[in-house]
């Protein structure tokens, strides 16, 4: 079977520069924190894709009403997941050593909070997209302020100072998209009775908890 | 410590990447050495002789920063001229590979045959990486090889099989140079089969471990033991 590869590394390289000019080095912080958020994005995403799939596959059963709502999240979160798969492959970052363990652990948290009910499933999604939405938009402020860069010709002179590769303009306006489409789901959430679970409060602090630590480890692992 | 083996940066596309090697006197001397290793080995003396024929004083040499000692330096600078050598020549050496697997076993061929030169001296090159002090960095260079090989030869996987194949790859590697060591074969043609049949045996290892993920937790001091005991032997 032919590998994508060749695409992928055309599409790479021709991202809109001219071949006499190219940014500058990032600094090895600056990719640390581009590996570390690649990896934990991915990673995040996998997971929302595993508990969709999780609460999908019982309330598909037990409430066929949802199923279109559902299905439109699950979605969004497959192109999401699919997105950062490929990310990850072109940009070389390793993804995290527990992935299978964010795919059992997703599962198993999609079809306990599906089995609870509706609102109990709500609750799940309210809880993970708050931490999520607040994930991205730090990740979106680092992005912003600590990668301007400077345009070097092949003589290694500076052309121009201070601007932002499209690599990274992409990286920034693909997880802009993402962060709107979190916060619409947890929209949803809301409008689907998520304040109704019971025990509210401990459900969702539990899973924002969960979700932290899970962000925590894949940055590292 | 298996993540940190592992400490593969984000490669920017768009971004000047930085080289495997850099441009010092130190890697000067150290290229200009390895010139020597094939007569006077992975020794101080290849980086004397190197010294003197850059016209340099022998005094120079405090100036560098030999991290693990001047003769891991050198050790060091013949794999990561390998992996440079890699760079510049994967797209050529794939060509005609019919799928991943068969791009990855040219590119290892390609890469054993880098040995060639310093054979004679190479255990020595291997009796060196083994040193406690040296471990972690020869590690890290042995799974950048991997990476680059794996990456190189078209890998996309996403998930644990990542490191499946990298780890399995880098154990088959380091087995076919542990062969090689008593290759006599001509063009080392019993080398390129050996490794043939191990990357055989990763290619389908690697579709069974993504099957089950349940791998476990890999031991990386078994390359070690392994090295060690090869090594005794030989
Ligand atoms: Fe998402
Ligand atoms: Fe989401």
């Amino acid at each position: 079977m032919m590998r994508p590869f060749k695409v992928f590394r055309r599409n790479f390289t021709s991202s809109g520069i001219s071949l006499q000019t190219k940014y500058s080095q990032l600094s090895e912080a600056q990719r640390a924190f581009l590996d570390r958020s690649i990896r934990v994005d991915q990673a995040g995403e996998l997971g929302a894709n595993y508990i969709y799939q999780g609460q999908y596959l019982v309330l598909s059963h037990t409430r066929p009403d949802l199923k279109p709502i559902m299905k439109h999240m699950w979605e969004q979160e497959i192109h999401h997941h699919n997105t950062f798969n490929n990310l990850q492959v072109r940009t070389r970052v390793r993804p995290s050593l527990l992935t299978p363990l964010w795919k059992v652990g997703a599962t198993a948290l999609g079809v306990a909070t599906g089995l609870l009910g509706k609102e109990a499933a709500m609750a799940c999604t309210e809880a993970v997209e708050t931490v999520i939405g607040g994930h991205y938009n730090d990740q979106l402020r680092v992005l912003a302020n600590q990668f301007p860069v400077d345009l070097v010709n092949e003589a290694g002179e500076v052309e121009k100072e201070g601007v932002q590769s499209t690599e990274l303009e992409d990286l920034k306006a693909t997880v802009k998209v993402f962060r709107d489409q979190e916060l619409e789901h947890l929209e949803t959430a809301v409008e689907h009775d998520a304040h109704g679970a019971r025990p509210y409060w401990l459900l969702t602090e539990t899973i924002k908890l969960t979700c932290k630590g899970a962000i925590w480890t894949a940055e590292r692992f | 410590m298996l993540a940190n083996s592992f400490r593969r940066l984000y490669h920017s596309g768009a971004h000047v990447n930085p080289t495997i090697i850099t441009d010092t006197i130190q890697t000067k001397v150290l290229a200009a050495a390895l010139s020597h290793v094939p007569t006077t080995g992975f020794t101080e003396r290849s980086i004397d002789l190197a010294l003197n024929d850059l016209s340099l004083s022998p005094g120079v040499r405090s100036s560098f920063n030999f991290s693990h000692g001047p003769v891991m330096s050198l050790v060091l600078h013949h794999l990561k001229t390998q992996r440079v050598r890699l760079q510049q020549n994967h797209v050529a050496v794939i060509d005609g590979a019919k799928d991943e697997y068969g791009a990855l076993l040219k590119l290892v061929q390609f890469r054993l045959l880098g040995n060639e030169a310093v054979l004679p001296h190479y255990h020595e090159a291997l009796a060196t990486i083994i040193l406690p002090s040296n471990v972690a960095s020869s590690l890290e260079e042995l799974h950048a090889l991997s990476d680059d090989l794996s990456w190189y030869a078209g890998d996309a996987s996403n998930d644990f099989k990542w490191y499946a194949k990298r780890l399995s790859l880098s154990m088959a590697y380091v087995e076919a140079e542990l062969f090689q060591l008593g290759d006599k074969s001509e063009g080392f043609k019993d080398t390129l089969e050996f490794v043939a049949s191990k990357l055989d045996a990763v290619d389908k290892c690697g579709t069974a471990y993504n099957d089950v993920e349940e791998w476990g937790v890999f031991s990386l001091m078994s390359f070690v033991n392994l090295l060690k005991s090869q090594l005794v032997r030989g």
